[in-house]
């Protein structure tokens, strides 16, 4: 573990915490195979849901370039909309959002986002949701970050508590998508996801809004002392059990570093929500490490949980 | 009638609580029973009742003095909180036994003993409850014990005895709330108590004592020896998880790089495992002092 | 071991042992009913406060801005007593209604019905207040940082403790030895014990509120979250298994007898929430005044009357 750290705190991105660049993922692989930590086993698995099928209506993905954020003042950011094939403006459609986006909507990634939606969605194993998939701001005035998960505003805009960032989500993307599309107001039917300080971010973001979102989808959720996000908890164990539904995914290889422990904070994480009766599920394996390979993989599940008793 | 009451809770607690969960069959070993020819420390009870950093409380504390006490020598200090559970000799830690032993054996150094109660503010009328000041003295954040047990209590016993400034030669300890209490002591003094000995510590937010791990992280590493004793059936109620904090603050002092020890059992929130295991965690505690 | 006895020794272990037994611990789960959420009793109003209960569970309250004071009975009925603002409402001992007014620099009771006016003390900025058994007044004036004792006999007045930044709150331990108040520009509730002659001692920030995350904040490693200073700690209450109950800009604060916090419950508004109380037929709704609007939620607790005699054991608490 004590290499993985020095991996961590050497990066340049640390500051802000990226998942994991190409260059950490490589030295990563690297630690593992010398220290003989390597388990074939820690990869991603592909499951048909991830694979394009034949038959299956094909939704679209429309692309928003450098938008102009008010509650985040002087940032710019991409994001995209995901709309079902299956959508029809006079009932209004479920809806998803995708922190980190362009991890999610990529089609060879660990997500494929439109790919598992259009199975799912097929399937009438989710309801017919509209998936809005962004990323993190960063400073107009600095150049375009070559690594995506190194923009300069992503630690402050996820792992930061409070509301702003629901307030970003209610106050500027909800709005701009509903010119186009129908989105349901009811809270059951938002959903909200995120990896590493996306993990948190979507916890936050129900946490101060259960009024807009109930479901939370986490996985290697930053639960750690980055900005303050370690308390979650304490605060979850002495509070009035929310109505929210909650999914945590977590590995013993995530990192322990100056923040905290991800998979001791996860474990936290779940022991409080069971102590208050919310209703949640975890999927906590050995191995991995601070990347979506698992998550990934079992992505099609959580969504199917997180789902199943909504109105397809 | 008082202790007949307090007996009753007792009886209650074992049979309702989780304190019998788990297998817990730990034992004492030898250096929990008096040993033939290993001389016996003296023990001498006190009580405070003048505090002005808690006003109003009343408390007992007892001071163990080892027979091998040499008043040209200053002796390391050892401040228990809860003392009234550690000074028992026939209790779950017998801790004075437990001193005259490993000292006998030089396996830890020629300690006093300072076993500290909590305070209770006692009613003004009959018919009220005091105040126990047990929670807020033990489980609050911040120097205000360490400052009551520097300046109130200490300045007493050291009148009396001679014992070592050396941080290194001073240690405090405690149980449940105590453990964390004790820790407190020392991260908000490091330069007057080097060693902790936690036992089911309340790493836990009773009075935002979750913190901890992450404060370990973030601050500059302190000269605090650290033991850690915890039970996989310990508490998982409103104030946290006790295994889990306690196994989060070990991973904090791992990362921090401090010397520490967790001993993980499968006991509850009890003191049986805990005072089992006390010469042994003495002796790691006290290891390498005055050498 | 010369100066103390084996068999003493051994005694203390056993009373040793009550460390764990010494303060029950009291989840929220303890208070709540499931599916009891909080209920509108009252809205349209501009400024409510002022929180309390009758000996029949009848639940009073004040509009700040109207002026009224109203009666709720516990079929939601609601009377006009009074057109008179009141800060804070206790009954008293004498069955009097005791009202805070502040805005006219005095303490007046009302005689219900009729509500026929005697002024108790004046010269004094009264916010909230108890009245215990003895009829011994305790007022917060929050401008002084004080707490101010006035013996309704005479309506001499005498400062009880003076220092907490701003005192607001006040209330009673179910058996009236504890004295409690909130602090509304600090994060403590502040306990005193409450002697003989109506003197406070042995002052302790008892219970530790929480507060909200200041989102504009900036700390100084610019990665950890501000709280803010305030808790905005307002109107409390207690119940009779010893919890005390706060009113914060988070929503309810509620403590165990130790001063442990059990929990919080959100608001159930946006708006600020300056007061809970307990009332109803078996004083287990627990009100909540805001703003424009009153809210109650039925709980498991039984809250505290302090014109009734404390009872006279312990009441178990249910789990």
């Amino acid at each position: 573990m004590n290499s993985l750290n020095t991996v961590f705190s050497r990066t340049p991105l640390a500051g802000c915490y990226p998942l994991v660049s190409r260059a950490a993922a490589s030295i990563l692989l690297a630690v593992f195979a010398a220290g003989g930590m390597a388990h074939a086993a820690d990869e991603f698995k592909a499951t048909p849901y991830h694979e394009v099928q034949a038959g299956v209506p094909v939704g679209t993905i429309t692309k928003y370039t450098n938008w102009t954020s008010t509650v985040f003042t002087n940032t710019v950011r991409d994001w995209w909309v995901y709309v079902p094939a299956q959508y029809r403006a006079e009932r209004p459609a479920c809806v998803m959002v995708f922190q980190d986006g362009h991890d999610y909507v990529a089609p060879k990634g660990s997500w494929r986002v439109p790919i598992v939606f259009d199975n799912l969605i097929a399937k009438g194993e989710m309801p017919v949701t509209i998936a809005i998939l962004i990323n993190p701001g960063h400073n107009p005035a600095s150049p375009a970050p070559k690594n995506p998960w190194g923009v300069s505003n992503r630690s402050y805009e996820y792992d930061s508590l409070g509301d702003r960032y629901a307030r970003f989500l209610l106050e500027e993307i909800l709005p701009e998508v509903s010119k186009k599309y129908s989105l349901t107001t009811d809270p059951a039917g938002r959903a909200i996801c995120g990896a590493s300080s996306g993990g948190i971010c979507s916890f936050t973001v129900g946490w101060e809004r259960p009024d807009q979102f109930r479901k939370v989808l986490s996985t290697i959720g930053s639960f750690t002392n980055i900005r303050g996000g370690h308390v979650y908890p304490a605060l979850i164990r002495k509070t009035e059990r929310k109505p929210l539904r909650v999914f945590l995914e977590d590995s013993s290889g995530d990192v322990d570093n100056q923040f905290g422990s991800w998979w001791i904070a996860n474990q936290q994480m779940a022991a409080a929500l069971k102590f208050q009766g919310y209703d949640y599920k975890t999927d906590f394996v050995e191995g991995y490490g601070h990347n979506s390979k698992h998550g990934g993989s079992i992505f099609p599940d959580a969504l199917k949980w997180l789902w199943r008793d909504y109105a397809k | 009638m008082k202790h007949l009451r307090s007996l009753s809770v007792v009886v209650a607690l074992l049979l309702v609580s989780p304190v019998l969960r788990g297998a817990e069959d730990y034992k004492f070993g030898p250096d929990s029973f008096p040993q033939a020819a290993v001389p016996a420390g003296t023990i001498e009870k006190f009580s405070w009742k003048t505090s002005t950093l808690y006003p109003g409380t009343e408390r007992d504390y007892w001071v163990y003095v080892p027979k091998q006490y040499d008043e040209a020598k200053p002796a390391c200090l050892m401040v228990f909180l809860d003392g009234a559970s550690y000074v028992s000799t026939n209790g779950q830690f017998r801790t004075p036994t437990v001193f005259d032993n490993l000292i006998h054996k030089k396996e830890m150094p020629v300690t006093i003993g300072v076993f500290i109660n909590p305070g209770n503010i006692p009613p003004a009328e009959p018919g009220q409850k005091g105040r126990s000041n047990r929670s807020y003295e033990y489980d609050s954040l911040g120097d205000l014990n360490v400052r009551f047990i520097l300046e109130e209590i200490l300045p007493v016993v050291g009148k009396q005895w001679n014992l070592t400034k050396d941080p290194a030669g001073r240690a405090t300890a405690g149980i449940s709330s105590g453990g964390i209490g004790a820790f407190t002591m020392a991260w908000e003094r490091p330069n007057e108590f080097g060693r902790v000995l936690s036992q089911i510590g309340s790493f836990t937010n009773i009075r935002g004592g979750h913190v901890y791990p992450a404060l370990i992280r973030k601050t500059e590493k302190k000269a605090i020896r650290v033991f850690l004793q915890e039970g996989s059936n310990d508490l998982d109620n409103l104030h946290g998880h006790w295994p889990l904090s306690n196994q989060d603050m070990a991973a904090a002092l791992k990362f921090a790089k401090y010397e520490h020890q967790l001993v993980m059992g499968d006991g509850g929130h009890s003191g049986k495992h805990g005072g089992a295991i006390l010469p042994d965690s003495l002796r790691w505690l006290w290891q390498g002092y005055g050498k | 071991m010369k100066t103390l006895t084996h068999w003493t020794l051994t005694l203390l272990g056993w009373v040793g042992l009550t460390y764990a037994a010494a303060a029950q611990d009291m989840p929220l789960s303890m208070l709540l009913l499931e599916g009891e959420g909080w209920q509108v009793v009252s809205e349209g109003h501009g400024f409510v406060d002022g929180p309390c209960a009758d000996a029949k569970g009848n639940f009073y309250f004040s509009d700040m801005r109207k002026p009224a004071i109203y009666r709720v009975a516990p079929d939601g009925q609601m009377t006009t007593l009074v057109e008179q603002p009141a800060s804070g409402l206790k009954f008293g001992p004498d069955g009097r209604l005791y009202a805070c007014q502040g805005s006219k620099k005095r303490l007046v009771a009302f005689e219900l019905p009729g509500g026929k006016e005697t002024v108790i003390a004046e010269d004094i900025q009264p916010n909230d207040l108890v009245v215990t058994l003895k009829g011994h007044i305790y007022i917060t004036e929050t401008g002084k940082k004080q707490v101010t004792f006035i013996d309704p006999k005479t309506g001499a007045q005498k400062a009880a403790d003076v220092g907490i930044t701003a005192p607001n709150g006040i209330t009673l331990s179910p058996d009236q030895g504890t004295l409690a108040v909130s602090d509304f520009r600090g994060q403590y509730v502040w306990a005193f014990r409450i002697e003989k002659d109506g003197s406070l001692s042995a002052k302790e920030p008892y219970m530790t509120m929480r507060t909200e995350v200041d989102v504009n904040g900036k700390s100084e490693d610019g990665r950890s979250p501000v709280y803010k200073p305030s808790s905005n700690g307002d109107g409390m209450t207690t119940d009779m298994q010893g919890r005390y109950y706060v009113a914060t800009s988070l929503g309810v604060q509620v403590y165990d007898p130790t001063g442990r916090m059990s929990g919080v419950l959100p608001k159930p508004s946006d708006k600020a929430m300056t007061s809970v109380g307990f009332a109803g037929p078996e004083m287990e709704y627990l009100y909540a005044t805001c703003a424009d609007k009153v809210f109650r939620r039925k709980t498991k607790a039984r809250g505290a009357l302090y014109f009734l005699p404390p009872p006279p054991a312990p009441v178990p608490v249910k789990r």
